[in-house]
């Protein structure tokens, strides 16, 4: 399945589901008025009163509202919270950031698998975090949208998977990266702490009383009033449970078949099926463990695979059973889990001592070996970003090396490692050509979220004045701008849920054409634009508005192309792929502007989509 | 009259689906071009870790000074490979040398790491275990990396040799582009079967 579709799919759902939890919402208010109703009147025979009627009392009437306000209001509060980004549940879950610079062997391990997932799923490198209490092996993805996801993987997975196993369990959470399903499954979340919120504040109630009976013993005037209370909390409780009883069968159902699609991707992603089917097995041959966590229950559907055991387990497991998703990978299995791939037992890797990471950068000394020439090269140009001082060099290098003119000398104070990081960048990134330098900045930006808040403030003060430099804005500081807000505002601003407003061409031809005219200018070919107009009725049967090529309309017109449907982005992605491809050649304008393109309206454009 | 349209309109149908083939044409070459970039970074990448392999390993196995050399033999020729292929990746002489290159570097550093397994000391020195990691995952990526440049080069050699789009591509000389397919000399002499 093309991952547009899936997404699209994913998206087409959430609208379903919005209705299936409102019933579920008003089926809770609704049980809450009327037991309400008749614990008036229950507590109206207690005290004598017989004629009391079952409904329509002032007391369920509020009750009915304050239930039917607090349950949206706490599904509103844990999305804001949410919409944080995955760094927020992963915190939740009790995980632990792994940093770029561990010198932990098996997360240096961690980290390379994930990155490696990045460039063969296309999505850009998410933070890691690792459950270090969990011996079990599972693993989750978490974020609003690729540019603030977080995959969280349990210690199990890092002891107890070989390298290639690990691989295929990041695969299968990079596909709930790609498909859309992390959105999805926020929003579950979200919703379904509402009516948890309802089953809480009833135990929560219960417990209170348990310590003030206890105090007050003895004390029988006030009998009736603790039975009612006893009573109202029991409700609550119930009736909340009942409602997130049926709001988990709803997350289950639409979990399930987002599995079996994240299985398969991870296959597709890996080129190799046995990965992720041995992590499968060696999970089922496990005997099984729950996941720790207090807010596990809330965030079940996440996880990798699902807890057994549940009352229910043909609907209330939000994954499907482990050996049906083996078959679904590896038909040819003959179903036995007890013999393993090679080794009988469960493969073990032995801890290692931590790495020191400096010595892995030893000099290259070798006089004997080379020529000096080879080590002073070596030395200038280490081909990896490990450190935030570096990638902040590689993103200055990059915005000095692009003007017209070139700033050679630093424009704001850098620290010692930043200065010789940029020496170093400098000389190599400046004969680059746009891909190239793009190639780089990817690399980089996974990076900077390291940063705290006000480091980053700083560096996009720093960042502007590099930009401005040269006292003007090249198409390539403009992308790289914008790239920087596409990866790094979900983590240090709180990026805004962008609406989808437009589903209809018509409605955005305006900002299409000036995007258009933007790519046709750096051709300089005047036959471009009739040739695009043609092609754009060809496509869309509309006649192409008349456009200029001006940078400040195109930054409006990327802001409204943000809010249109991605099915849409994906026809308008392509019309400007086909249009950079026009005269024969990719310029650096055109890959520059397309990548600003695709970062500026929010779609992650996978290497092998086009 | 009606003979001079019909030539006239089979004329321009021939000129049109001329440019049409060679546009095309040149959109392949150009997607498979970019594709490039992404393998270029991360060989760059492995060439810088070598360096540090060797000075590792050379503490430990002093008397395998061959294999270390011809490790640094095998990684300049590659970087130098790379280095060309990168100024002009529609070479495919250049593509092709580099991929042989870098199947040479993996076939000897396989070498090394074979002969390795005869000193436990450096097997379990950290550095090592490490920079054997870095080298597996950077090889990892360049495959996957590699699986969309050679997607993008297939495509084009395909459009390049069907007819009749072959004809434009020999009068305007496409060349035929190079997969980048590594085959490390090793894995082709590893099969020994032996009772």
């Amino acid at each position: 399945m093309n991952f547009f579709t899936a997404q699209e799919q994913a998206r087409r759902r959430t609208k379903w589901l919005v209705l299936w939890f409102a019933l579920a919402t008003a089926g809770t208010v609704a049980s809450l008025y009327v037991i309400t109703g008749f614990l008036v009147r229950w507590n109206g025979i207690l005290r004598g009163v017989d004629d009391l009627p079952w409904m329509g009392h002032e007391i369920s009437l509020w009750t009915a509202v304050i239930s039917g306000l607090a349950i949206p209001a706490g599904s509103a509060f844990k999305l804001m919270q949410l919409t944080q980004g995955g760094g927020v549940i992963a915190r939740d879950l009790g995980a632990r950031r792994v940093m770029p610079i561990t010198k932990d062997f098996s997360e240096r391990q961690l980290l390379n698998v994930v990155e490696e997932m990045a460039i063969a799923s296309g999505v850009p490198v998410p933070e890691v975090w690792i459950m270090d209490e969990e011996s079990s092996i599972n693993a989750f993805a978490a974020g609003t949208e690729p540019a603030n996801a977080v995959i969280g993987v349990s210690h199990g997975c890092l002891n107890k998977l070989t390298r290639s196993e690990l691989q295929g369990v990041v695969a299968h959470e990079f596909s709930h990266i790609l498909n859309g399903d992390m959105r999805l499954n926020m929003r579950l979340i979200g919703w379904i702490f509402g009516l948890l919120m309802i089953a809480m504040a009833g135990r929560a109630i219960l417990s209170t009383l348990r310590h003030v009976r206890g105090r007050s013993s003895g004390d029988s005037k006030s009998g009736n009033g603790y039975l009612l209370i006893i009573v109202s909390g029991v409700v609550l409780w119930s009736v909340g449970s009942m409602g997130v009883f049926f709001a988990r069968i709803i997350q289950a159902a639409v979990s399930r078949q987002r599995e079996y699609l994240a299985d398969a991707a991870a296959v597709q992603f890996t080129r190799d099926p046995y990965g992720i089917a041995g992590a499968l097995k060696i999970i089922a041959r496990l005997p099984q463990q729950r996941v720790l966590s207090p807010h596990a229950s809330e965030a079940a559907h996440l996880f990798f695979h699902g807890p057994v055991g549940y009352l229910f387990p043909g609907l209330l497991a939000t994954h499907p059973p482990l050996v049906k998703r083996i078959h679904a990978i590896d038909p040819s299995w003959d179903g036995d889990l007890r013999k393993g791939d090679g080794e009988g037992e469960v493969n073990m890797r032995k801890p290692s001592a931590p790495v020191d990471a400096a010595a892995l950068v030893t000099p290259f000394s070798a006089m004997d070996l080379s020529d000096a020439a080879l080590v002073r090269k070596n030395m200038a140009s280490r081909g990896s970003i490990r450190t935030v001082a570096e990638a902040k060099a590689v993103m200055f290098s990059l915005v000095a090396g692009s003007g017209r003119a070139l700033v050679a000398k630093p424009v704001t104070v850098l620290s010692e490692e930043e200065q010789a990081a940029f020496d170093r960048w400098w000389i190599l990134t400046r004969g680059m050509n746009s891909a190239q330098k793009i190639a780089w900045m990817d690399l980089a930006i996974p990076l900077l979220r390291q940063m705290t808040q006000e480091e980053y403030r700083q560096f996009r003060e720093d960042l502007q004045a590099w930009t401005m430099g040269d006292g003007q804005v090249s198409i390539f500081e403009w992308m790289l701008h914008h790239a920087i807000d596409r990866h790094l505002l979900g983590v240090f601003d709180r990026a805004d849920v962008v609406p989808v407003r437009w589903h209809d061409m018509a409605q955005v031809e305006h900002a299409v054409a000036v995007l258009l005219a933007c790519l046709c200018q750096p051709s300089m070919q005047a036959a471009a634009w009739s040739r695009c107009a043609e092609e754009f009725w060809r496509r869309f049967g509309r006649h192409l508005p008349e456009a200029t090529a001006d940078f400040r309309k195109l930054q409006e017109s990327l802001t409204l192309l943000e809010q249109t449907a991605t099915e849409l982005k994906e026809q308008i992605l392509d019309l400007c792929r086909w249009v950079t491809l026009l005269d024969g050649t990719i310029c650096n304008e055109e890959t520059e502007i397309m990548r600003a393109t695709a970062d500026a309206i929010g779609v992650a454009v996978p290497p092998r989509g086009a | 009259m009606i003979g001079l349209v019909v030539v006239l309109g089979l004329v321009a149908v021939l000129f049109m689906w001329v440019v049409g083939s060679y546009n095309g044409l040149v959109v392949a070459r150009n997607l498979f071009r970019n594709a490039f970039a992404q393998i270029d970074v991360q060989l760059k990448r492995r060439h810088d870790l070598i360096p540090n392999l060797v000075e590792t390993a050379k503490g430990y196995m002093a008397h395998e000074r061959e294999t270390l050399e011809a490790v640094i033999a095998a990684r300049n020729h590659a970087e130098s490979a790379r280095t060309a292929a990168a100024m002009n990746p529609s070479d495919a002489d250049a593509v092709g040398k580099l991929a042989q290159a870098e199947g040479q570097l993996g076939g000897v550093i396989g070498r090394l790491f074979a002969v390795a397994e005869a000193y436990p000391d450096l097997k379990a020195n950290a550095n090592m275990m490490q920079l054997s990691e870095e080298l597996t995952s950077t090889e990892n990526k360049v495959s996957f990396a590699r699986q969309a440049y050679n997607d993008a080069v297939t495509s084009y050699n395909n459009k390049r040799e069907v007819f009749p789009t072959n004809l434009i591509a020999g009068i305007f000389s496409f060349a035929a582009a190079s997969l980048f397919e590594i085959t490390h000399e090793q894995e082709r002499e590893a099969v020994k079967v032996s009772f």
